[in-house]
């Protein structure tokens, strides 16, 4: 290296050092537009903590598992929802039984008995049926 | 946590304090980072006030980015040196004062940078000779001499190789010897 180019080093690394030592620093206005900034955007974490919770659990097989059952229960509305359909499940067995029970009461109420009294009438059966053909 | 053995976390730590809600690590981060982001802004970009826009710009993709932020992957310095880096590149295309691929020349220093033989007047000079070199050496030496980070670093920064930094910072002190060789004695530096 020339004495011209140690020199000019010299020169450059000092102007270095000195831009080092004179950088421009912020003022209050801008630093209170960064907090700002940074409030703002902090406040909408706390609105997304709640999904983010939940997205976060499938990390693990296991967790997946009763993520998926965690979606079921929040579809058919939760606590509320599965009380309701609890209610519904036993009031659609009972109307499913209490028709086969009450149909029998009610066709026996009516004299139409049933088909083994009409077998048991024979001959008398078939006379009965020309009776009311005539 | 107590704002003293907060002062004694790294950037990333209160950066991830800050995602989950800590006002205090987000002061912090604000008075340490804020600083650094808007005097790089200025080395690259020559005007105060487009460097505090940058710096702002960048201190808010800071925040948006805490929550997704992965520990241990790159400096919270690093990242922010990239950001700031792009955000004043594309500021500058759009100046379009100064071609991509121009050979640095002297740069036009204003002529009251001679009546004023004081630091502030030598720093003036450097910026203005920073102004005039390509972009690329322009950020290249502003990361290695003057914010003082490594050619690995800068390298990351930049995504270049280590040997691309180190070609592109030789070419941009070239180019800064020859804008202001011509103004040493302007400068208050004397050949010995």
């Amino acid at each position: 290296m020339t004495e011209q180019n140690r020199t000019q080093e010299a020169a450059l690394e000092a102007l270095f050092a000195t831009a080092k030592d004179t950088a421009p620093l912020p003022d209050a206005a801008l630093l209170q537009r960064v907090l700002s900034d940074a409030a703002q955007v902090q406040a909408g974490f706390a609105a997304a903590a709640v999904p983010e919770a939940r997205r976060a659990w499938p990390e693990r097989p296991q967790r997946r598992a009763q993520v998926r059952l965690g979606g079921l229960f929040e579809m058919i509305g939760g606590w509320a929802g599965l009380g309701g359909l609890a209610t519904a499940s036993a009031f659609g067995l009972w109307l499913g039984m209490t028709p086969v029970l009450g149909l029998g009461e009610t066709l026996a109420a009516q004299g139409f008995g049933s088909a083994a009294v009409l077998d048991g009438l024979g001959e008398d059966y078939a006379y009965l049926a020309d009776l009311g053909e005539n | 946590m107590p704002l003293d053995e907060q002062r004694e976390l790294g950037d990333e730590a209160l950066l991830l304090r800050f995602a989950k809600g800590d006002a205090q690590a987000a002061q912090l981060l604000t008075a340490r980072l804020t600083p650094v982001v808007l005097a790089h802004a200025y080395r690259l970009l020559g005007e105060p006030g487009e460097a505090q826009d940058v710096a702002q710009e960048t201190m808010l993709k800071l925040w948006q980015v805490a929550p997704q932020w992965r520990a241990g992957e790159a400096k919270v310095t690093t990242w922010l040196y990239r950001v700031v880096a792009n955000a004043c590149l594309d500021r500058l295309r759009k100046r379009r004062t100064v071609a991509l691929d121009a050979v640095a020349e002297p740069a036009d220093m204003a002529p009251s940078v001679a009546d004023r033989l004081q630091d502030s007047a030598r720093v003036d000079a450097l910026q203005g000779a920073l102004d005039g070199l390509p972009e690329r050496q322009r950020q290249a030496v502003v990361l290695r001499h003057i914010e003082g980070l490594s050619n690995p670093q800068i390298a990351q920064i930049m995504d270049l190789t280590v040997d691309a930094v180190e070609s592109l910072t030789a070419r941009g002190k070239r180019g800064l010897k020859a804008a202001l060789g011509a103004r040493k004695e302007e400068l208050g530096y004397q050949d010995d």
